[in-house]
């Protein structure tokens, strides 16, 4: 069906420009009309619980909201700040004071027009103790949001805030239609968005659809008539049906199976550095790791090149223990870390640790990573004396027995969209977890993460973040070894998309699926 | 007879009554809950706590419990905790799907297996006989999700494409389309259940053929053909029955490995999603529906013995 109107309109486009030549360009009509029409097939391996932007904490439901709602900004795939529904910001009082205006005549799916107090009422909602909302802590010390007209929010800090326009593009701050926000429950299932598509079809666990709204207030876009993201619990499976050309877009294809999908005729194996890492807490409130020695030994032990190829399959980039990685703005290089082994055993004599230590490491057994990054620390470790005794568990018991209980485990952290939402989450006692118990001995560094918040120039902000990084490296209370990357595959014939450094953010408004595209129904 | 399925009746409510309990007393022995698991690695103590309140879940576990079976009992089934859809939707919707696939496996292992089983016991020894019990043996031994994932590696890849390799179409999508996405999972549940049924029948046929009145049948001339049909396999199915009421139970497992590899959303898929988010009210049907299912089938098949056999008296 999809073909036949692609293939009438490529015929009217043609007739179009054979017949007003000194009108038309007709490139140009022919060019336009191609992109229009199809439905793009999208595969994730996991969760699909909920459509509910302010609750939702899986990387398959950001997808999808993305899709259906819009932030006040967004960040495009080279990672800048561009608008969506605001159309600019202003700050004041030294970062204290953000306002947005928005942009005029954008509609909701259900017909009404965007107003100021539809992103009032969806940040009071998210505020709300009561509404317990997964990124409550993560969109920045926000005291006041009122409406100051229509098209004019303005957002009080408690504190200077410079990075807050960026912050505004967590999924969890997608905005919603204030009616939509009445009934919470029922927003796990519906949608109320402004969003390029809008919601068709939903079957929690398995599928959702989506399809064009015409209405979108990027004009002519966007080009597909629909896209369904489906959940292949097994990777062998979605690697067939991408095979196969019932999936045209793997999201998250796991290493072992990248090279198949970059060796099939016609696929094209997309990759990017991302943020997203996992890494050892080591808590330095108490021995062994109390005495930065341990922690440096344990760090010199291992191998990162090493341990990137046997567990991700090369697919990253090498870390040297702090969560910046060169895809945040606040990156700035440090020298490449290599395995010491004698300088980590002087270490370890020189901290009395001579006859070795043992010391447990828990892992929860999902993402597999985490099990993985364990099991070759064991093994690297050793030879410097630590005797680490793995504990895999399943993710319920690790949330409730081990998770931020100060203990020695694996984290595992999606990119976010500014370096101080991930130091902050990481280091800050207050702000964020603290997971390495290491605030208390090092008051000095969680000033400089304070102190970021109040510098707007961007690359005095990164110069001040090195210092932070250097001190994270060398004194840290993680092991971070590398960062994977983002891996993605898909067939040639889908067009213009762009793989983001953060897998999430999957902006499909300008994506195009060309004539070789599979015949399929909506 | 009708007292008999009273008392049949009666004991399995008690059945299914014990197995919500030890359901609801196993999930609650792990660790955490369905408010930590929604806020994951997010969760503040402050955000646990009001999830928590908001679900129910600081009350008392049998007061959970006994608003939980109450529930139940007056028809309100609940609201699953991760998905805040009524737990009776989604299940409906899910034993539907698995129906289909459980009942398209059972009948093509019951018309398959039957005649196999049969053949192999007139040929005894024979090659032919061999031949079934080996290839039926190799199926039960493989694994469901190693069967499946070769099927479908080499039905649905791209060199031969015959069927799609995944999902579920609605009956309004078209039969076709609905049974294209059937073949290769039931077919999987067909190849690891058919040794059952061949294996059984094979040696009840194989009895019966060595019994006296059928010896009497050959002599009075019968044809092999009326022997089998009907002398030997009456007699001979009995426990087959028994054994593909059986085996339902042994499907209900079977589909849990079978629809998460060909990503089918059925009951199987259903039940992983309600225990790793711990969603405690649709696990708890979950539990219930293929408990009842699997005393049912049996029930059934008990009665259709007593139908099939008049010797067999139930009082």
């Amino acid at each position: 069906m999809t073909m036949s109107r692609r293939a009438f309109l490529k015929a009217t486009g043609l007739v179009t420009g054979a017949a007003a030549i000194p009108l038309v360009n007709p490139v140009a009509v022919l060019a336009q009309s191609e992109k229009h029409g199809g439905l793009l097939r999208v595969s994730v391996t996991f969760g699909l619980s909920t459509l509910n932007p302010i609750m939702h904490i899986s990387g398959a439901e950001w997808i999808a909201t993305k899709w259906m709602y819009n932030n006040l900004t967004r960040l495009n795939a080279k990672r800048e700040l561009v608008p969506d529904l605001a159309e600019s910001w202003t700050a004041a009082d030294g970062a204290k004071v953000w306002t947005f205006k928005l942009r005029q005549g954008v509609r909701f799916h259900h017909g009404r027009e965007l107003t100021a107090d539809d992103v009032v009422a969806t940040f009071t909602t998210l505020l709300d103790p009561k509404t317990a909302s997964p990124y409550r802590g993560e969109v920045g010390p926000i005291d006041r949001v009122e409406a100051v007209d229509k098209s004019t929010v303005r957002f009080t800090m408690k504190a200077p805030f410079s990075v807050f326009p960026a912050v505004v593009t967590v999924p969890n701050a997608r905005i919603v239609a204030r009616e939509g926000l009445a009934d919470m429950k029922a927003l796990a299932a519906r949608e109320f968005g402004t969003g390029p598509f809008k919601l068709k079809d939903f079957v929690p666990g398995d599928h959702v659809t989506v399809e064009r709204f015409a209405d979108y207030f990027r004009k002519g876009e966007p080009y597909l008539d629909g896209v369904t993201l489906r959940v292949f619990p097994d990777p062998a499976t979605e690697l067939t049906a991408f095979k196969s050309k019932e999936i045209d877009l793997i999201s998250g294809v796991t290493p072992d199976l990248f090279s198949q999908v970059a060796t099939q005729p016609g696929a094209e194996a997309l990759t990017v550095a991302g943020g997203t890492f996992a890494a050892v807490t080591l808590p330095s409130d108490k021995p062994p790791f109390n005495d930065n020695r341990v922690r440096e030994a344990l760090k010199l032990c291992v191998d990162r090149k090493l341990m990137l190829a046997a567990i991700n399959n090369g697919q990253g980039e090498l870390g040297v223990d702090h969560p910046i990685s060169s895809a945040y703005a606040a990156y700035s290089p440090l020298p490449a870390r290599t395995a010491d082994l004698d300088r980590a055993r002087q270490l370890m004599k020189d901290a009395g640790l001579g006859n070795g230590v043992s010391v447990k490491l828990y892992a929860a057994n999902s993402p597999p990573i985490r099990e993985r990054i364990a099991v070759v620390l064991k093994e690297m470790a050793q030879p410097a004396g630590f005797n680490i005794d793995v504990d895999v568990m399943a993710y319920d018991r690790y949330l409730a027995q081990v998770w931020n209980k100060g203990a020695m485990y694996v984290v595992y952290y999606a990119t976010r969209p500014t370096a101080d939402a991930i130091l902050m989450k990481l280091y800050h006692p207050k702000e964020g977890l603290d997971e390495g118990r290491w605030a208390a001995s090092h008051p000095n560094a969680i000033r400089l993460l304070e102190q970021a918040r109040e510098i707007v120039e961007p690359e005095r902000l990164r110069r001040h973040y090195a210092e932070f990084l250097k001190i994270s490296r060398d004194e840290g209370a993680f092991m971070l070894p590398f960062f994977t990357n983002e891996l993605n595959g898909k067939w040639a014939y889908v067009r213009d998309y762009r793989l983001s450094p953060s897998s999430s953010d999957m902006v499909l408004d300008d994506v195009w699926l060309a004539a070789a595209a599979p015949k399929k129904k909506a | 007879m009708t007292h008999y399925a009273l008392r049949r009746l009666a004991s399995i409510a008690l059945i299914l009554l014990l197995v919500s309990v030890i359901v609801f007393a196993a999930i609650h022995v792990l660790p955490g809950n369905a408010a930590t698991l929604i806020l994951g690695e997010y969760a503040t103590p402050e955000a646990v706590r009001t999830l928590e309140r908001e679900m129910g879940l600081d009350r008392p576990l049998p007061a959970q419990y006994g608003s939980w079976i109450t529930g139940v009992v007056t028809g309100d089934w609940g609201v699953s905790l991760a998905m805040k859809q009524p737990v009776a939707t989604i299940v409906a919707s899910r034993l539907r799907n698995s129906a289909f696939l459980a009942l398209a496996a059972l009948a093509v292992v019951v018309i398959v297996g039957i005649p196999l089983g049969t053949f192999a016991a007139l040929r005894r020894g024979r090659p032919l006989d061999l031949a079934i019990v080996t290839a039926t043996y190799v199926g039960i031994s493989i694994p469901e999700f190693v069967t499946g994932l070769a099927l479908l590696v080499v039905l649905a890849g791209p060199s031969v494409g015959w069927f799609p390799t995944s999902g579920y179409a609605e009956l309004t999508s078209g039969v076709a389309e609905w049974t294209r996405h059937l073949v290769l999972p039931s077919l999987t549940l067909t190849i690891v259940l058919l040794a059952h049924v061949v294996r059984q029948t094979r040696s009840g046929v194989a009895d019966v053929l060595a019994a006296p009145y059928i010896r009497t049948a050959r002599l009075k001339g019968a044809s092999t053909r009326r022997i089998v049909l009907r002398h030997a396999l009456r007699n001979a199915l009995l426990p087959t029955i028994t054994v593909v009421a059986l085996d339902l139970g042994y499907l209900m497992g079977g589909i849990v490995v079978v629809e998460e590899v060909f990503a089918y959303p059925g009951m199987g898929r259903l039940i992983i999603y309600a225990v790793q988010n711990r969603d405690v009210p649709l696990l708890q049907m979950c539990a219930l529906v293929v408990a009842s299912v699997y005393v049912l089938a049996n029930f059934a098949a008990d009665l259709a013995s007593a139908w099939l056999d008049p010797r067999v008296r139930y009082s």
